[in-house]
């Protein structure tokens, strides 16, 4: 499930096409309004949840009142975004790397670096397992729920993809063909296929049900054997579709100068669906601050945001004609995972520095009473000023 | 630094005169004469032994390696597994090694202070902190130096996959300098040229050794020296280009040991040491992991782990292990907190190295660093320690001193010593 829940994705995508038709249709005033909430140059921090390790992945249940997210730890932190209640899931063996839910049952299912693939039950105040397996030989690096809550890919270390039964965590299939560690899945909306794509950029389509291996996609240009190091650096750190299926966009590094530094310049690569062809290579404004590490379209459809860094986070917004990012909002600490909020107006970073922050994407709006106190600590500030000028 | 001997200093004739005690006289002069003796004798009993050194070059992470600290803050996402040697756990990413442990003892509380790869490289294969205008000889020089049978017509001290300097050697002089192979291959042209025939060959050695003696009557020095002798130790190992042919290699060495070059190079160190070649060094690059650590250790550790298992299993097989040491190292380990690109850093504070082979103690752990890895609690080591005991290991002893201009240096650090738990 790329956004945030496949069917649910499918549906609250029409609703925000059809919301936007009948506001533009209405009232130009609302139109603006509306194409406010697509525009994120007003982004800015709504609530910040601080935990105890870093945080790799992130989610929102489907109504958009918790956000869960995986640590560098072996545990699943739950958070409420109304009451700020904190609930650990604790279970998982390793570092959770990969998260995805699906609404009917609150099921979240969870992938850990020793290889162990749990489903929770999530919605209650003590989540429990409802099953648990030892899914791969080494990490688990992808974890994706197809539309209709049937299948869960994964990919690992083992250079495999598995698909289990959402339901018992039987193993359905065991699919070979990567010759490398498989990075991320991703089910395109329809349920026909699932993608794959592994260290070395190549990207792989299988017609879902029959498993069969329909074609390869090349993103190698988010890899790069450094010949000084001796080993591939890159990888399809990020992958998403957009909400009809015509586009896919995957993310990582590339330009790698010195891989063990982390010195690449960041990027995301568009793909037409139907074609398979490269759209477009999208960077970051300058070069050599690090990877990519999370992509996701906007419900709009109108742009692609991606987190990232390297020794400083970012937030890069593309629009999907340009390879420069039309903004470039900075982050606290590296951001390893974005998840939409289903309102299309909020969205989640798993940050390293140990939080997860919710951002706004309109632009904020303050209380009379918040304006008129920053008024008039600008005013003071300026008085200051002016009284040290003045002492000097 | 030059070796001097040129100026006839007695105790930088030769080696070979040195064991057979020609600078005896000189030395008893000194008030020496004892010490001459029993270092000879020392030496001719040490003869035959063997060391190979594994280099994981860049700071291999001690937490991914030989010391995990698994569910701990700085811990990485790995588990441990149980070793052949019973309550030794290693990290997950070394399975084969696992199975060799028995063969092998880890020193897990070296502190060199030095978090720069020179200086760190420079501790670690010499004893000694870097010292302004001198340089000791690095540890290949040295043991090729004294441990070489002296008519062998092998190179001392072989590097295999990089590295490797002429400085390494020091004041014992380039003749025991490594020879560098940058990949698994013969040095070349170690056959004759087809225009060449063995009788010509000859004619020209003869002419060629007649007008090097008349040059070298009144201007003998090492560096003459070693270029007339490196003419007579060239011929003696084109005799000898067996040693580097790995064509004769069975298919399943081959899968054992895998096709990529640390394979190939470790295949190689296997027919050196067989062959006689006293000291090896293989380098494994590259651990310099600032950036996500865990998934290069994942890469190179994959590399390393079957081929250096291999390595010491065959050794055993063989019947070399008991006359060979094994010494896995880097030249810093990585920091236990975890930067924000997933990286660990540079980190010469608590970290390990693991020992096997002639003269150690195996199956056993010295040394013992905190619950998260972040400074050691027990039996505190750093290079000079390691150094008395690798010397101790082949049956050397390390307060004994190199000369150097009439000038006696220390092998080993004298403020350190032994690790005494370690020597069998």
């Amino acid at each position: 499930m790329s956004n945030f829940g496949g069917k649910a994705a499918w549906s609250l995508a029409l609703t925000v096409v059809l919301q936007l038709a009948a506001l533009q249709a209405a009232e130009p005033e609302s139109a603006d309004k509306a194409a406010l909430q697509m525009d994120p140059k007003g982004i800015h921090l709504q609530a910040t949840f601080t935990g105890q390790r870093p945080m790799f992945a992130c989610r929102f249940d489907d109504a958009g009142e918790q956000i869960f997210t995986g640590i560098e730890g072996n545990e699943i932190q739950r958070w409420n975004l109304s009451t700020e209640e904190h609930t650990e899931l604790k279970g998982q063996s390793s570092w959770v790397r990969r998260l995805d839910y699906f609404s009917t049952g609150d099921l979240l299912v969870a992938g850990d670096y020793a290889g162990n693939l749990i489903c929770w039950e999530s919605a209650s105040s003590t989540p429990r397992i409802r099953w648990e397996l030892d899914a791969h030989r080494g990490y688990v690096r992808a974890v994706a729920i197809s539309p209709d809550g049937q299948y869960v890919a994964t990919g690992g270390n083992d250079n495999l993809v598995k698909i289990w039964s959402l339901t018992d965590g039987l193993l359905i299939r065991q699919i070979s063909g990567h010759e490398r560690h498989v990075y991320n899945a991703a089910f395109h909306p329809s349920g026909e296929w699932l993608v794959t794509g592994d260290l070395t950029g190549i990207l792989k389509q299988w017609e879902v049900g029959t498993w069969r291996h329909v074609r390869d996609i090349d993103a190698k240009v988010l890899c790069k054997y450094d010949k000084t190091f001796r080993a591939d650096c890159g990888g399809i750190r990020g992958i998403d579709f957009n909400h009809d299926g015509t586009q896919l966009v995957v993310c990582g590094v590339t330009d790698v100068t010195n891989a063990f530094a982390g010195i690449g310049t960041p990027a995301a690569v568009l793909f037409d669906w139907e074609s398979g062809e490269q759209l477009k290579l999208m960077k970051s404004e300058k070069a050599g601050i690090g990877a990519c590490w999370s992509v996701r379209f906007h419900p709009s459809g109108e742009y692609v945001v991606g987190t990232g860094g390297r020794t400083a986070g970012k937030l890069w917004f593309w629009k999907l004609d340009e390879e420069q990012p039309f903004l470039e909002f900075a982050l606290p600490n590296v951001g390893y995972d974005i998840a939409m909020h289903p309102d299309t107006y909020r969205l989640a970073v798993a940050v390293y520095d140990k939080t997860v922050r919710i951002y706004d994407l309109r632009p904020e709006v303050k209380s009379k009473d918040e304006a008129e106190k920053k008024d008039d600590g600008q005013k003071k500030g300026s008085v200051k000023k002016v009284e040290k000028a003045a002492k000097k | 630094m030059r070796c001097s001997y040129a100026c006839h200093s007695d105790e930088h004739v030769s080696r070979r005169s040195f064991l057979q005690g020609a600078t005896g006289g000189a030395l008893g002069m000194l008030g020496f004469g004892n010490m001459v003796h029993a270092r000879a004798a020392q030496q001719l009993q040490s003869r035959h032994k063997q060391v190979v050194v594994f280099f994981l070059r860049g700071g291999v992470s001690q937490l991914e390696t030989w010391d995990p600290k698994p569910n701990t803050d700085t811990g990485g996402p790995f588990q441990t597994i149980a070793t052949s040697a019973p309550g030794i756990h290693i990290c997950e990413l070394l399975p084969y090694t696992a199975q060799q442990m028995h063969h092998l003892s880890l020193v897990r509380g070296i502190n060199t202070k030095e978090n720069n790869h020179a200086k760190g490289a420079y501790i670690m294969e010499t004893g000694h902190p870097e010292t302004p205008g001198f340089q000791y000889p690095y540890l290949g020089s040295a043991f090729s130096y004294l441990l070489s049978p002296p008519e062998s017509p092998l190179p001392g001290y072989i590097s295999i996959g990089g590295g490797g300097s002429s400085r390494e050697s020091s004041f014992l002089g380039p003749r025991f300098a490594p020879l560098s192979l940058s990949d698994a291959k013969a040095p070349s042209n170690l056959t004759l040229p087809n225009s060449l025939n063995t009788e010509a060959d000859e004619r020209r050695r003869a002419f060629r050794n007649q007008i090097g003696e008349r040059f070298a009557e009144n201007r003998r020095a090492a560096d003459t020296e070693v270029y007339n002798s490196s003419y007579s130790q060239a011929k003696a190992l084109m005799a000898r280009r067996d040693i580097f042919d790995l064509s004769g290699v069975s298919d399943k060495d081959k899968e054992r040991y895998g096709s990529h070059d640390f394979g190939r190079h470790c295949l190689l160190a296997r027919n050196l040491i067989e062959s006689g070649v006293t000291f090896v060094k293989v380098r494994h690059t590259n651990y310099d992991t600032h950036s996500e650590n865990f998934n290069f250790h994942i890469e190179q550790l994959g590399e390393f782990d079957r081929p250096f298992a291999s390595f010491i299993s065959d050794l055993q097989d063989r019947g070399l292990l008991q006359s060979t040491l094994i010494i896995c190292m880097s030249e810093f380990g990585r920091t236990p907190k975890i930067n924000a690109r997933v990286g660990r850093d540079h980190w010469g504070t608590a970290w390990s190295v693991a020992l096997g082979g002639c003269g150690i103690q195996t199956g056993g752990v010295v040394g013992k660093t905190n619950k998260n890895g972040t400074a050691v609690v027990d039996r505190e080591v750093n290079g000079g320690h390691l150094f008395h005991t690798y010397y101790r290991a082949v049956g050397l002893d390390p307060t004994d001193d190199f000369y150097h201009n009439g000038r006696p240096f220390e092998k080993a650090d004298p403020a350190t010593d032994p690790i005494q738990e370690l020597l069998a």
